[in-house]
């Protein structure tokens, strides 16, 4: 070989090693606790940049890859600096409550992501995350499909007949619990246009058999891991109570994604749409359809 | 009996465990998620940013494991002194249940929303330690202040102790499910996000406890020949059931304050060092202080590094340990027909 293009060969090959330092220069080693959160920074497309996350942080699949650092409500802080983190994104909802003063005290980058848990509290959050990463320009698509999403939503026609109750359950809870008045599955349930059949309880309750069964549901809502939780579509219609309803006899049942449905992130409005859209089928209903017609749903 | 090293058994017996507290500190400093210990100072090799973690976060950590340890094992010899019965531990003076239905009221009802951010955190360890002397004060006024035999201060401890539970029950029924989760979660134990500051404080408040328990201890092996006798070698019963119950107190208040309910330490290690040094409260109350030190300190290592980065709440972890030890001790006791 020309000798002179060797010792360029070998010049460059010794250059090699930086190439990975500026990278890491560039890369910024961050840190998402909340599973919203860490769905809108993979919503944004800044998936690469998460170094660990919590165990809420679900969605999507790769994010199980990363490193836990524990439960939201009980994080670890010697977890977190351990992987000597540039940002930390820090949903409100993350507990113990002084987490984010003893990180900035270890000079870590804190951004508050707020906990609302609404709709309008997705925007809220897909700001917060879009302004600490500096993706404000990448987060106006989002946005702009959030915002017709919920435009979708107020189009919708409520049924007028149905009503649903959604059930909450997961692994290592006693008895499973309903939604009540003022739950976030309440507020999407009306979202959905169904009416809900538990009336005068707030919040999440143990269910009793025979405030079931005056419900009188016409349909079940569960979440995947509560499906799982109470042994599958089996043992779900065995629970007491359900049996003399509606929504036993026909076996119309429900079955959303706990962080998409619960979650209140960029899926939550797409996961209520599909909500309303299973409700058509289920009661056989084509969506093209005369509003006459669709009175005739019992 | 001159043993070992010309020491007495009893001087041989602490600085053993004065030993193993070293060792088992050694051990603790240098284990967890981040790299760095008493090694790395050794070295040489700490940066700036593992120096402000290390002062920061793990020394604050290894002491509040030695304060906590320390503190509930002694109050739970104590305890076991007192009642002269070795199932007695600090819970029946209901300081845990009135710390937890403390808690529990304050995460419930959220008080802290009027008062600056700062005061969240510093406000539920107050409360918790407020909560816990309310009712163990109480307590003492219902166990007619210590006079009399202890029957009252038993009966009273367990009808508080009962109320204080079904309050936190109807309180868990309330609470919605993020706050029900803050609650179990405070209750399982945790050691890690003190501050040096908070420390402090707790150290200055608890101290006065400890020493407390510790002057007592002669008296409480003249208390073992029971009431009659003890009253003939001219014990006063009463002021030092007043000095136990105060000493205890102070100890568990400010423990359950800094780390939440921790179990098993009040119980298990009075128990284990009674079988192997004897009954005697002169050695037994400092060296259980020793060795409840020592305890908690490996099973705060091993909560930081089972599940690594997270942390595993270190009460699960002693009761984890405590349970199936006490389950071996009864199986033993009905065997030798004794406990």
């Amino acid at each position: 070989m020309n000798p002179l293009l060797a010792r360029l060969i070998a010049g460059l090959a010794l250059l090699l090693p930086l190439t990975s330092f500026a990278a890491d220069f560039s890369k910024q080693r961050v840190i998402s606790l909340g599973g919203d959160v860490t769905e809108i920074v993979y919503a944004l497309g800044a998936g690469d940049l998460l170094v660990a996350r919590d165990t809420t942080s679900m969605f999507p699949e790769i994010a199980n890859d990363l490193p836990d650092v524990g439960y939201l409500r009980q994080l670890s802080l010697e977890g977190i600096l351990s992987f000597k983190p540039d940002l930390v994104l820090l949903s409100d909802a993350a507990r113990p409550a002084p987490l984010a003063e003893r990180l900035e005290a270890a000079g870590i980058k804190v951004a508050r992501i707020p906990y609302q848990q609404d709709l309008a509290g997705v925007d809220l959050k897909v700001n917060a995350v879009a302004k600490a990463l500096n993706l404000e320009k990448e987060s106006k698509p989002l946005l702009a499909d959030l915002a017709k999403q919920r435009e979708q939503l107020t189009q919708l026609i409520p049924f007028k007949h149905l009503k649903g109750v959604f059930i909450l359950s997961h692994a290592g809870m006693g008895a499973p619990m309903v939604a009540g008045q003022g739950s976030s599955a309440d507020s999407l349930m009306q979202l959905a246009g169904l009416k809900n059949a538990i009336q005068g309880v707030n919040g999440y309750r143990p269910i009793s058999t025979e405030g079931i069964i005056a419900a009188q549901p016409s349909t079940l809502i569960l979440t995947q891991a509560g499906l799982t939780a109470l042994g599958g579509k089996e043992k779900v219609w065995q629970l007491p109570g359900l049996q003399q309803t509606p929504a036993a006899k026909n076996k119309h049942l429900v079955v959303v994604d706990d962080l998409a449905f619960l979650g209140f992130g960029p899926r939550t409005a797409e996961s209520v749409l599909a909500l309303h859209t299973a409700l058509l089928e289920l009661h056989s209903v084509p969506k093209k359809v005369n509003t006459a017609a669709r009175q005739l749903i019992p | 009996m001159n043993g070992l090293l010309g020491l007495k058994p009893a001087t041989r017996a602490l600085t053993l465990l004065g030993s193993a507290l070293l060792l088992a500190l050694l051990i603790a400093s240098q284990t967890g998620t981040l790299a760095l210990g008493p090694w790395q100072l050794i070295t040489g090799s700490m940066t700036s940013y593992d120096w402000q973690i290390w002062t920061a976060v793990r020394l604050p950590r290894l002491f509040l494991a030695m304060l906590v340890g320390s503190g509930l094992a002694l109050a739970g010899a104590a305890m076991q002194g007192l009642f002269r019965n070795p199932l007695a531990d600090p819970g029946l003076l209901g300081v845990s249940s009135g710390a937890s239905l403390a808690v529990g009221l304050w995460i419930v009802f959220p008080v802290a929303a009027f008062l600056p951010d700062a005061w969240t955190w510093q406000g539920q360890m107050l409360i918790a330690c407020v909560g816990g002397w309310l009712t163990c004060w109480l307590i003492f006024r219902l166990g007619k202040n210590g006079q009399g035999n202890m029957l009252w201060l038993l009966l009273a401890g367990l009808a508080i102790n009962t109320l204080a539970g079904a309050f936190n029950g109807l309180l868990s029924y309330v609470a919605d499910d993020q706050q029900l989760r803050q609650m179990s979660l405070w209750g399982m134990g945790g050691l890690g996000f003190v501050r040096g500051s908070e420390l402090a404080v707790g150290a200055l408040v608890m101290l006065p406890g400890l020493f407390l328990l510790l002057s007592v201890r002669k008296q409480l092996d003249v208390l073992q020949l029971g009431d009659l006798a003890a009253a003939d070698s001219g014990l006063d019963a009463k002021k030092l059931r007043q000095k136990v119950v105060l000493g205890t107190a102070l100890t568990v208040g400010v423990s359950v304050a800094l780390a939440g309910i921790i179990g098993f330490l009040g119980l298990m290690i009075p128990h284990m060092l009674r079988m192997i040094l004897g009954p005697g409260h002169r050695l037994l109350l400092p060296a259980s202080a020793l060795g409840g030190a020592i305890l908690l300190l490996l099973a705060d290592a091993l909560a930081r590094t089972l599940a690594a980065p997270a942390e595993i709440p270190v009460g699960l972890l002693t009761s984890l340990i405590g349970d199936p030890y006490f389950l071996w001790m009864l199986a033993r006791g009905r065997n030798r027909g004794d406990v």
